[in-house]
């Protein structure tokens, strides 16, 4: 049952945990670190960042998720990992606490519990998902795991002894006496209880309306640790009951004394390891799974909203890609927070010959968000997340090379293309036919027959290379080229001209019509002009 | 164990205010008496309105019940008032230097305080006790039952299981109780053992035990000897709210008995105070249905509080549940009408009437509507007012309930003023309400005596000689009310 115990929830079997990180760039153009942060922040103890930056690039791995995930899509089984895992959080802060005691006959007693309750938030989960029925083979294995865990004879016993304890210290009695400064102990009790006595002798008499009651006093659950007499007490108590308290002692050194030479773990969520009565693998797929449950907490609030998302169906054969109804994650996150709205719906599609999406139109039009929602949908399918779209049918890449143009401009400009030429470059070289380019205003700085001569090289490379390409450019005439380069158009309201729709739509390329329209609408374009100059200057 | 003065099974509680209490006050113009029962006891009087108002008798058992208890009480007024005076102590006691500690939040002084005050409350239970087994026992059922009660509940066995269990709480050579431990290591006190200074054997036996384990704090370990004060006071929280709660019982109980007896020495104060004016009052021959009102000797008690003189009627209207009372102006009618009821309703609370004799029917509910006094605000018209009135009432109504009206309907002309008097009377009265209507309508009036005169006793006020004035006689509606008189004389 090793096999069992090995199964990875975001690798399948055979595959290498292959580190492959995309450069710091894409995860900056496409504003995936801002998702991603925000993904991470409130559940910082698992420590997910590096799974997200992970990029596979391969349909096994993400059909292995995918698998896991439309599991966790099912609200039972969605509902039976989170409570697991509030239950193991709590359980951990307690342990936490438990560790710092000083007194170790109470540190004993109090893990005898916690390891009550891990065994009952154990097998919780092993109910709940048994009831749920999970169908991918993932899931199941890591149930048949969990349950072979819970029915192990070590468990068992384990589980057996802690009870018996338990029950044994919980009906525990003894007789304490205070008198003066001295405390006495004795191991049976007297047989006189004034408490009843006082009740029955005056229960003839009618209970009054309850008026002032003196509000019964609370222990205090926060202050743990024991006060000298408590302390003292205990001891004594140990003393009365050796064969009990050594049993727990013994109960604690095999089960709850952490070994002192595991190393601290980096994962905090993963240092309750070093305790034996903790079932490890349990713990990784735990983290595992927080990798997809994380993402479905960040996207929770925008559903309740009315945004779409959906488990991508992935094309491999063909390159072919296409999304109705998609948003860029980030921009709705931001915008949700900051003003209670939804960013506009889109659709993308590249068929058949189709490789070159050409995204041009008025600026603050949307095309940036456009480029950035293309680049997360194929991220995001690519590591087996749901995507921001109603639904899609996402092409598989083995990489995405962003290359966004920066405005930080403290160099000169020509050391700047330089950097930009080379690392275009660079991607070039590594990247195939089966790779994804996101290129936003490029040359946007050079004159405007640079731009043209540079656009037309890369053109050819980028034909020549055959991957899959978005490309915001004003040089429109790209569009024209061939029929593999689609015109993607930003569109403005029909009726004021001014108003940015934020929808993008297949058309052809107007360039110099819009321009033209607002230059009319103002008054400005030549027979106007022309007109209004004449007419203000009478007789020159 | 409950006093039960009032009602063989229940005890005087808070009863809900009714709507029309304030008007019957007003009308009747209770307050005079009620300030001669209470004299400056604000207690008294609002335990005395309370009664008489919101707990009078359902049935005739209850009410021979508390007849017998005033008979009793009025019979040994000085043994009326031991009774109320250990009450009254007993309920002082808590206030006199101990009070403070009795909310404080320390258990231990919480118990110190509650021991002491525990002591002197079974003094008092005794001396009550011992008040009913003097020479002269008490006839009543109240009374006798009640001392029969105490005699049994507050026995030997109980006087000895009380000191036992008190003993057991002098804790201050040290107190001893079972424990156990919670989920964290702690100690939790459970049944308490009791202090080991016992003097009896238990005590010394205790003592006598080796202990099997245990440990001294030194004094000067400050931080030991705070925690070892909080153990302590731990041991004795549960013991603490048990004895809170017995002391309240017991307290409870005088509470009852002294808010009862007010009831009854407020009653002899009033008849004291009539008798030495020579006004007679009696206890009432009360059934539960049929019988109706006669009465020998009635007479207002407000007029002799005012220092008034007194006149007495007699009425019989033993066959008729509808009597209408015209006659002169300041003829004595209104006064009648209200004698009627503060009798009806001193009746109905188990105590006397204001008469020689009286007879008469336990009645479901007593409304009076008086005509009003102008209104202020001018909001209706005053007729419009006397209408919304009777709304008022008539949801509370039932058959058998008893309508005081006095000079109603009258704000508006007399031919209006009397159809609606009449079709009021006559839906009441054969609701089987009872009525008492004193009235200057001379048609409605005069309809009824015409149609029904022998089913109706008709009173009529006399504007005869000085000597006869304010008797009011049977007799029929006059027409006139000496107005033509008076005006013949002017002009």
């Amino acid at each position: 049952m090793a096999m069992t115990s090995a199964i990875s929830l975001l690798w399948p079997e055979g595959e290498a945990k292959q580190n492959l990180a995309p450069e710091a760039a894409v995860f900056d153009d496409l504003h995936l670190q801002e998702i991603f942060a925000a993904v991470c922040a409130p559940v910082p103890d698992f420590a997910l960042a590096d799974w997200y930056h992970a990029f596979p690039g391969k349909s096994m791995v993400i059909r292995h998720r995918q698998a896991i995930l439309r599991d966790l899509l099912q609200p039972s089984i969605r509902s039976a990992w989170t409570i697991f895992t509030q239950r193991m959080q709590t359980l951990r802060r307690q342990l936490g606490r438990a560790q710092k005691l000083y007194h170790d006959r109470q540190r004993q007693r109090v893990f005898l519990d916690a390891i009550g309750s891990y065994q009952t938030i154990f097998s919780s989960l092993a109910d709940a998902l048994t009831a749920a029925k999970p169908r991918s083979r993932a899931l199941c294995t890591v149930l048949e795991g969990l349950i072979h865990e819970l029915q192990a004879p070590q468990r068992q016993e384990m589980h057996n002894t802690a009870r018996e304890l338990r029950q044994e210290l919980d009906t525990m009695r003894y007789d304490l006496q205070i008198s003066g400064s001295h405390v006495s102990l004795w191991r049976e009790c007297l047989q006189r209880n004034v408490d009843e006595e006082i009740a029955h002798t005056f229960s003839r008499f009618l209970a009054a309306p309850s008026g002032e009651e003196n509000a019964r006093e609370e222990q205090e659950i926060g202050q743990m640790d024991l006060d000298p007499v408590q302390a003292r007490v205990l001891d004594a108590i140990a003393e009365l009951f050796p064969e009990l308290f050594a049993r727990l002692a013994a109960f604690y050194q095999r089960w709850a004394q952490p070994n002192p030479q595991a190393a601290t773990d980096t994962v905090p969520a993963l240092r309750i390891a070093r305790y034996p009565f903790v079932f490890v693998p349990l713990l990784h797929w735990e983290r595992e799974l927080q990798f997809y449950l994380a993402f479905l907490e960040f996207l929770s609030p925008l559903e309740a909203t009315g945004l779409p998302s959906c488990v991508p169906e992935l094309c491999e054969e063909e390159k072919h890609t296409h999304a109705d109804g998609a948003y860029d994650l980030a921009l709705a996150a931001r915008l949700r927070q900051e003003q209670q709205e939804n960013p506009v719906l889109n659709d993308i599609d590249l068929h058949g010959s189709e490789r070159i999406l050409l995204v041009s139109g008025p600026n603050q039009g949307g095309k940036t968000t456009y480029a950035r929602c293309f680049g997360q949908l194929h991220y995001l399918a690519g590591i087996g997340l749901p995507v921001p779209a109603q639904q899609a049918q996402l092409f598989v890449c083995d990489a995405i090379y962003t290359h966004f143009e920066r405005r930080e401009d403290a160099e000169s400009e020509r050391s700047k293309l330089e950097a930009d030429l080379l690392r275009l470059r660079h991607d070039l070289e590594r990247a195939t036919p089966r790779s994804i380019f996101v290129l936003n205003e490029l040359f946007h700085s050079t004159t405007l027959d640079d731009a043209r001569f540079l656009s037309q090289e890369l053109l050819k490379r980028l034909r020549h290379l055959d991957p899959l390409v978005l490309w915001v450019s004003f040089l429109d005439e790209l569009s024209r080229c061939g029929a593999d380069v689609v015109s993607i158009l930003s569109m403005v309201d029909s009726k004021e001209e001014d108003k940015r729709t934020f929808r993008l739509l297949r058309k052809p390329a107007d360039g110099l019509a819009h321009a033209l329209s607002l230059a009319r609408k103002y008054g400005l374009d030549y027979p106007q002009l022309l007109a209004r100059i004449a007419h203000a200057s009478p007789s020159s | 164990m409950l006093p039960h003065l009032l009602d063989p099974e229940k005890s005087l509680a808070a009863f809900p205010a009714s709507a029309q209490e304030q008007h019957l006050v007003e009308d009747l113009g209770l307050a005079p008496l009620f300030t001669a029962m209470a004299e400056d006891d604000d207690e008294r009087r609002e335990i005395v309105e309370r009664v008489i108002l919101r707990w009078r008798c359902r049935d005739a058992a209850t009410l021979r019940y508390r007849q017998e208890a005033l008979t009793d009480l009025s019979a040994q007024p000085e043994r009326a008032e031991a009774i109320f005076a250990i009450a009254q102590n007993s309920l002082d006691l808590p206030g006199q230097s101990h009070q403070f500690l009795l909310f404080s939040k320390s258990p231990s002084r919480r118990l110190r305080a509650n021991t002491v005050l525990m002591q002197e409350l079974l003094r008092q239970l005794q001396a009550l006790r011992d008040l009913g087994s003097k020479e002269e026992t008490f006839h009543s059922d109240a009374l006798r039952k009640l001392f029969s009660r105490l005699q049994q509940e507050i026995d030997e066995g109980f006087l000895q299981a009380a000191q036992e269990a008190l003993a057991a709480l002098q804790l201050d050579e040290g107190v001893r109780s079972a424990a156990g431990a919670d989920a964290a290591g702690r100690c939790v006190p459970e049944a308490l053992h009791g202090g080991i200074g016992n003097q009896g054997w238990l005590g010394k036996l205790w003592r006598a035990q080796h202990e099997d384990a245990g440990f001294s704090i030194a004094d000067r370990d400050e931080a030991g000897q705070t925690a070892l004060g909080k153990l302590r006071e731990q041991l004795l929280t549960q013991t603490a709210q048990v004895l809170d709660d017995a002391v309240a019982r017991v307290l409870q109980f005088f509470r009852l008995l002294r808010d009862e007896l007010h009831f009854y020495l407020a009653a002899i104060t009033l008849q004291q105070k009539l008798h030495q004016q020579g006004l007679s009052c009696c206890l009432p021959e009360v059934q539960e249905g049929g019988g109706l009102l006669g009465a020998t000797g009635l007479y207002s008690p407000l007029l002799p509080l005012r220092g008034e003189s007194t006149v007495t009627n007699d009425i019989d209207a033993r066959h008729t549940p509808l009597i209408i009372i015209t006659g002169a102006n300041r003829g004595g009618k209104s006064t009648l009408l209200r004698a009627i009821g503060i009798s009806q309703l001193w009746a109905e609370s188990g105590l006397y009437s204001f008469a020689k004799t009286m007879h008469t029917s336990l009645c479901q509910g007593i409304f009076s509507h008086f005509q009003q006094e102008e209104d202020a605000k001018l909001q209706h018209g005053k007729f419009a007012e006397e209408l919304q009135r009777m709304q008022d009432i008539v949801p509370e109504l039932r058959a058998r309930s008893l309508v005081l009206f006095n000079e109603s309907f009258a704000a508006t002309n007399e031919q209006e003023g009397s159809e609606i008097a009449r079709q009021i009377t006559l839906a009441l009265r054969d609701a089987g309400v009872r009525i008492i209507f004193v009235t200057h309508l001379y048609s409605f009036a005069k309809n009824l005596f015409d149609k029904e005169g022998e089913k109706i006793l008709f009173l009529r006020a006399s504007a005869e000689p000085e000597a006869q004035r304010f008797q009011l006689l049977p007799g029929a509606p006059q027409a006139s009310s000496f107005a033509r008189e008076i005006y013949q004389k002017i002009f």
